[in-house]
C-alpha cells in the first residue's frame, strides 16, 4: 500500500481540521447533553417558555379570564406605544433608574472607598455597608413606610428638629418617586458597595505605589488609578442597576401602588395592573415585550458607550 | 546622588525586615542588594522610595535626612517587577504621568516623552496600550517613565524577572548601556547573583534583615566574609568541609570526617592567631576541584577519591556530581575531563584555593 496513490481524493489540511472538529464537535455534544440537560430544563420552564408565551400572547387579545386567544397581529402593539398611560408609565420608569442608578452607584462607590481603607476593625463597616444586600424588598419596604410616615416617621421628626417644612412622602405627588428611589437606593446600596470594594481589591497595588513614586496627589490616584481600574465593575454595577430599576416592583407594590396620580406607576406596576386587576393579558404581555426590548436596547447602548471609558486588563 | 542607610530597622509583625542595617552608596555608582527571598532587600529599596516607613533608623539622600519626606519629595523614581504600567493609558501618556502630576508644559512634556521614546526604542510604540506590549517592551516602557522625570536617582526591584532568559541578558547589558549614559545612582534588588555579579559595581549581600557583605563582585566571590555570603554567592555552590584542626609536625591539619586537609603556613597562622577555634569550614569553589590526574605533581591540600554521580555538559565546562562520605560535591571541570558516570576518581584542591570559616562564628579567617 505504501507509496500508491490513494483512490480518494486528497484532502487539503484545512478540510481534514474541519472533518476532524465536526465529528469530535458531535461527540463532545453527546457526552455534554447529560450535563447541559437540568439547567436547559429549568431555563426552558421559567425563561424560555415565559418569552416565548408572551410574545404570543401580545399578538392575542384574551378574555378576562385569559382563555380565549383571538389573533389581533400588531394591534396590542400598537396600543401600547402611542397609550398615553404606558409613554408616562415609561417616563416614571426612566426618572426612577436616574433617581436610582446614578446616587446607589456614587454612594456605593463612596463607601467601598471608606471601607477599602486598611484599619483595624474595618471589616465591621464592610459588613454593615453591604448588609442592605441582605434584606428582602418586603422588610425594607416597610421599614421605609415607617421611616417615612408624615406622622411618625424619623425622617419628617428630624426635618421638623431642624425647623424645615415636613412632606407627606408617599402621599404627595412630587415627593412620592423621590421616596420610592430613595428606599431603592438604600436597598441597592450594599450590592453595589459589595460589587464596587470586590473591585478596588483587584487594583495592584503597584500601581498606587508607582503613581505615588511618579508624584501623584490623591485626586491623581483616583482619576488615573482608582476609576480606571474599577471601570468594568461600575459598568456592571450601572447596567445591573438600570435593569433592577427597569424590573422595580415590591417596593412599589408596598409603598405607593403606582400612585399618587400615577407619579409612581412604572412600567412593571403597570403591567401588573394590567395583567392582574383589569384582567387584560393580551395587552399586559405586548407591553412586557416592549419593556423587554427597552431594557435589551439601553443594555446594548451602555455597553457600547462603555467602549470609550472601560478598560480591561 | 548618593543614598545612605544609617542603622535602619523594620519589622513585619515578629519578622525582622531590615536589622541595624546601615550601608553607603555613592553617587553615581550601580549598587546591587542581593540575597535570598525574604533577606529584606525589596524592603531596603521601598524605605529608601518612601514606600515604607523604617521603625527605626534613617535615609539620607545626598546628606539630607529624608526618612520623613514623601515619595515624590525625594526626587527618584522606581521601576517595578511587574513593570505597574497604567493600563488605560498608552506608553506616549504612561511615559508622561510623572512630568504632567509635577505640572510640566505641554511643549516640555511632549519633547522628554519623545527624547526618552527614542534613547529606549520605543518610538514606533508611543500610541500603543501596554496590553499590547511584549513583557520586554513594557520593560523599556517602565524604564522611560523613571528615566524621564531626570530624577536623582533609581531604585530597581527585580525589573528583569518577568523575561525571558535570552530577553533578561540582553537588557541586562542594555541596563549597564544606560546606566554609563546617564551617570545616575541605581539601587537596584535582585535575587538572581547572575544579575548580581554582572551589573553591580559593587554588591550588597543581605540574610535575614542584614548586610552581609559588601564589595565589588570580585571581592564579595573571591574573599567573602563569611559561610552564607560564600555559600550563596558562585553557581554551582562552594562545598564546605567541616572539621577540626589539630597540630600536626608543626603543620595544622585540618580533620574532616575521612579527610585530612594540610593547611599551609599562612593558613596554619589564621588558625593559630584565631583563639580558640574549635571547628572549621573548609570551602573550595567547584572550579578549585582538579582531577588528579591533571593536576600535575604540585602538592595539594587534599586528596581523595570520589564515585562519579551525575555528569551535566554545558558545552564550556561540565558540572561533575561526585559521592564523597555519603553527600553530593560537585566539581567544575573541562568539557572533556575523562570522567563516566559510575567511576572512582581520584581528585585534589590546591592549597591556595583553600577558605577558612570559623564553624562557629561563619565568619572567615584571614
Amino acid at each position: 500500500m505504501i507509496g500508491e496513490p490513494s483512490a480518494a481524493p486528497v484532502a487539503t489540511p484545512a478540510e481534514r481540521r474541519r472533518r476532524r472538529r465536526g465529528a469530535r464537535g458531535a461527540t463532545e455534544l453527546i457526552a455534554a447533553a447529560p450535563f447541559l440537560l437540568p439547567s436547559l430544563v429549568l431555563f426552558g420552564a421559567f425563561v424560555f417558555y415565559p418569552l416565548v408565551r408572551s410574545i404570543y400572547l401580545g399578538f392575542h387579545a384574551t378574555d378576562p379570564f385569559g382563555r380565549r386567544e383571538i389573533w389581533v397581529g400588531i394591534e396590542q402593539y400598537q396600543d401600547v406605544l402611542t397609550s398615553p398611560d404606558f409613554v408616562h408609565s415609561l417616563l416614571v420608569t426612566g426618572q426612577f433608574t436616574l433617581y436610582t442608578v446614578i446616587p446607589a452607584t456614587a454612594i456605593g462607590l463612596y463607601l467601598a472607598l471608606l471601607a477599602y481603607q486598611r484599619l483595624p476593625g474595618i471589616i465591621v463597616f464592610r459588613t454593615i455597608f453591604s448588609s442592605t444586600v441582605a434584606s428582602s424588598v418586603a422588610v425594607s419596604s416597610v421599614m421605609f413606610l415607617l421611616l417615612l410616615n408624615p406622622g411618625v416617621g424619623v425622617l419628617n421628626y428630624l426635618i421638623d428638629r431642624t425647623g424645615g417644612p415636613t412632606v407627606s412622602w408617599l402621599t404627595d405627588p412630587t415627593w412620592a418617586l423621590p421616596a420610592v428611589a430613595m428606599t431603592t437606593v438604600w436597598m441597592n446600596l450594599g450590592f453595589a458597595t459589595i460589587v464596587i470594594l470586590a473591585g478596588l481589591q483587584n487594583i495592584p497595588e503597584e500601581l498606587y505605589e508607582a503613581a505615588r513614586a511618579d508624584g501623584a496627589s490623591p485626586l491623581d490616584e483616583f482619576l488615573h488609578v482608582t476609576l480606571p481600574g474599577i471601570s468594568p465593575t461600575l459598568l456592571f454595577v450601572s447596567v445591573v442597576g438600570v435593569i433592577f430599576a427597569f424590573q422595580s416592583f415590591g417596593q412599589i407594590h408596598i409603598l405607593t401602588r403606582g400612585g399618587p396620580l400615577d407619579s409612581t406607576n412604572v412600567i412593571v406596576y403597570s403591567i401588573y395592573q394590567e395583567a392582574f386587576l383589569h384582567y387584560n393579558i393580551g395587552l399586559a404581555s405586548a407591553q412586557a415585550v416592549v419593556l423587554f426590548v427597552i431594557v435589551l436596547l439601553l443594555t446594548l447602548v451602555q455597553f457600547a458607550a462603555a467602549q470609550r471609558w472601560v478598560f480591561y486588563r | 546622588m548618593s543614598v545612605t542607610f544609617e542603622r535602619v530597622t523594620k519589622q513585619y509583625g515578629e519578622v525582622d525586615a531590615l536589622v541595624d542595617f546601615s550601608l553607603e552608596v555613592d553617587d553615581g555608582e550601580f549598587m546591587v542588594l542581593v540575597g535570598p527571598s525574604g533577606c529584606g532587600k525589596t524592603t531596603a529599596l521601598r524605605i529608601v522610595a518612601g514606600l515604607e516607613e523604617p521603625d527605626a533608623g534613617a535615609i539620607f539622600i545626598d546628606g539630607r535626612d529624608v526618612t520623613e519626606l514623601k515619595p515624590r519629595e525625594r526626587d527618584i523614581a522606581m521601576v517595578f517587577q511587574d513593570y505597574a504600567l497604567y493600563p488605560q493609558m498608552s506608553v506616549y501618556d504612561n511615559i508622561a504621568f510623572g512630568l504632567r502630576t509635577r505640572r510640566a508644559s505641554r511643549q516640555e512634556v511632549d519633547r522628554s516623552v519623545r527624547e526618552v521614546a527614542d534613547l529606549l526604542g520605543l518610538s514606533e510604540l508611543l500610541k500603543r496600550k501596554p496590553g499590547q506590549l511584549s513583557g520586554g517592551q513594557r520593560q523599556r516602557v517602565a524604564l522611560g517613565r523613571a528615566i524621564v522625570r531626570r530624577p536623582r536617582a533609581f531604585l530597581m526591584d527585580e525589573p528583569l524577572s518577568n523575561l525571558d532568559a535570552k530577553l533578561r541578558a540582553q537588557t541586562r547589558i542594555e541596563l549597564i548601556r544606560l546606566h554609563r549614559q546617564i551617570q545616575k545612582t541605581v539601587l537596584y534588588v535582585t535575587h538572581d547573583q547572575v544579575e548580581a555579579m554582572t551589573m553591580g559595581e559593587r554588591i550588597t549581600v543581605m540574610d535575614r534583615g542584614r548586610l552581609q557583605q559588601v564589595g565589588t563582585p570580585n571581592d564579595v566571590y573571591a574573599r567573602p566574609e563569611n559561610i552564607f555570603v560564600a555559600q550563596f554567592i558562585g553557581t554551582p555552590a562552594m562545598t564546605m568541609f567541616e572539621g577540626v584542626p589539630r597540630e600536626d609536625d608543626g603543620r595544622v591539619v585540618v580533620d574532616a570526617g575521612q579527610l585530612r586537609i594540610a593547611l599551609s603556613n599562612q593558613q596554619a597562622e589564621m588558625i593559630r592567631g584565631g583563639g580558640s577555634i574549635e571547628g572549621v569550614s573548609v570551602g573550595v569553589r567547584p572550579e578549585h576541584i582538579d582531577l588528579a590526574s591533571r593536576f600535575g605533581e604540585r602538592p595539594a591540600a587534599v586528596t581523595f577519591m570520589a564515585r562519579i554521580d551525575v555528569v551535566e555538559s554545558l558545552g564550556n565546562e561540565a558540572h561533575v556530581t561526585l559521592l564523597l562520605d555519603g553527600r553530593s560535591i560537585i566539581a567544575r571541570l573541562d568539557p572533556d575531563a575523562p570522567v563516566r558516570v559510575g567511576d572512582e576518581e581520584r581528585f585534589v584542591v590546591a592549597p591556595e584555593h583553600l577558605l577558612l570559616f570559623d564553624s562557629a562564628s561563619g565568619r572567615r579567617l584571614r
